[in-house]
C-alpha cells in the first residue's frame, strides 16, 4: 500500500512538473521573441500590436501555472491530518486539474457534473484522494484515445455519490475490474465507504459522517 | 545558399509556433506540427535537415516516432525535446539514434548550437 501510495504522489508531481515546464517554456519563448523582434528592430506600430498579444500570451500561462500551483499546494495540505471535514467537489476539482495532463497524453478528456451544496464528508482526504486517483486511473488507463472519463458528484439516501464511468473505445491493457480488487475495496471499507457498478459507472457511496 | 530545414514538433502550439518564429528569425526554414499524426506525412512530403521532437507527446511515444523517422531516412538528424535529462533519457535517445536532447524550457542559443551541430555532421 505504501508503495503504491508513493506511486500516485510520483504521478501527479510528474504530471504537475510536465504541466508548469510547458507553461514556463511557452513564457520563455514569448518573452524571447519580443527580445528578438525588439533586436531586430521592427517598426514601433507592428511591435506595439504583437507585443500586446505576446503579454497577453505570458499572462495566460502565469495564469494557469498559478492555477495548478494552487491545486498542488492544496493536494499537499490534504496529508496535514488523517480526517478532516471535506468537499468532495473540491477534492474531485483538484484532483481532475492535476490528472489533466496524464489523461491528455492519452489524448483524453474529463467531463464533470459535481452537484452544488452538497454536505461535507468527514475523511481522510489523502486516502479519499488515493481511492478516488486509482478509480479515475483504471478508466484512462482502460480508454482508447479520444475517449472521456466522466464524474459526476451527487446526494442520495444520506450518501455522498460519485459516478465515475467513461465513453469511447476500450483497450484491455491496463483494465483491471476495481469492485474485485482487494486492496482498492479494503482502502474504501476502511474509509467507510463502499464501491459498486452501476451499469457502466463506478459508483462510490460515502457517508457524510465517515 | 538554401536555408537548412527544421521541423519542430511539440503538442504546445504556442511553443512550438514562437520557437519556429525565432528560428525563423536566425536564419532557418522552419515549420512546426503540433501532432504525431502529423509528423511523418510533413517529413515524407517536405524532407528536413533536422527534427527538434517533443519526447512526450499525446497518443504517441517519442522514441517511436524517431525510430520511424530515422528508419524512413537516417540523414535526418534528430534533437529531443525532453522534461527532465536523466541518465535513462540519454541512453534511449542513443540507442533510438538522435542526435542529442534538451531539456524544455530551452535556451535558444543552446539550440542553434546543437542545430548546427547536427548539420555539420550530416555534411560529413
Amino acid at each position: 500500500m505504501k508503495d503504491l501510495c508513493l506511486s500516485f504522489i510520483n504521478r501527479i508531481l510528474s504530471s504537475y512538473v510536465h504541466e508548469v515546464r510547458n507553461y514556463l517554456a511557452i513564457i520563455k519563448e514569448t518573452n524571447g521573441l519580443m527580445k528578438d523582434i525588439i533586436q531586430i528592430g521592427k517598426s514601433r506600430a507592428v511591435e506595439a500590436k504583437q507585443f500586446l498579444g505576446f503579454i497577453g500570451c505570458v499572462e495566460d500561462q502565469i495564469e494557469r501555472a498559478a492555477a495548478i500551483t494552487d491545486y498542488l499546494h492544496r493536494f499537499a495540505h490534504r496529508m496535514d491530518c488523517e480526517r478532516a471535514a471535506v468537499s468532495i467537489n473540491e477534492l474531485i476539482e483538484e484532483l481532475i486539474a492535476l490528472m489533466t495532463r496524464l489523461a491528455y497524453r492519452r489524448r483524453i478528456a474529463f467531463e464533470k457534473e459535481l452537484r452544488g451544496g452538497l454536505p461535507l464528508t468527514v475523511i481522510n482526504p489523502i486516502l479519499f484522494h488515493y481511492l478516488l486517483f486509482c478509480i479515475i486511473d483504471s478508466r484512462l488507463s482502460r480508454l482508447d484515445r479520444n475517449g472521456i472519463v466522466r464524474i459526476a458528484t451527487s446526494f442520495s439516501e444520506g450518501r455522498l455519490r460519485i459516478n465515475v464511468s467513461s465513453k469511447g473505445d476500450v483497450v484491455q491493457d491496463g483494465a483491471a475490474d476495481l469492485c474485485r480488487d482487494e486492496e482498492i475495496n479494503g482502502l474504501a471499507v476502511d474509509l467507510g465507504a463502499e464501491i459498486s457498478k452501476d451499469g457502466n459507472d463506478l459508483v462510490i457511496k460515502v457517508p457524510v459522517t465517515a | 545558399m538554401a536555408r537548412a530545414k527544421v521541423l519542430l514538433v511539440d503538442d504546445e502550439v504556442e511553443f512550438a509556433s514562437t520557437l519556429s518564429e525565432r528560428l525563423n528569425i536566425r536564419g532557418y526554414d522552419t515549420k512546426a506540427v503540433y501532432s504525431a499524426d502529423a509528423v511523418l506525412n510533413k517529413v515524407r512530403s517536405d524532407i528536413p535537415d533536422v527534427v527538434i521532437l517533443d519526447l512526450k507527446m499525446p497518443g504517441a511515444n517519442g522514441l517511436d516516432i524517431l525510430k520511424a523517422i530515422k528508419q524512413f531516412n537516417p540523414s535526418i538528424e534528430v534533437i529531443l525535446l525532453t522534461g527532465h535529462g536523466s541518465e535513462q533519457c540519454t541512453a534511449e535517445s542513443e540507442s533510438g539514434g538522435a542526435f542529442d536532447y534538451m531539456m524544455k524550457p530551452v535556451e535558444i542559443d543552446s539550440l542553434t548550437e546543437k542545430i548546427e551541430m547536427a548539420l555539420g555532421k550530416k555534411q560529413k
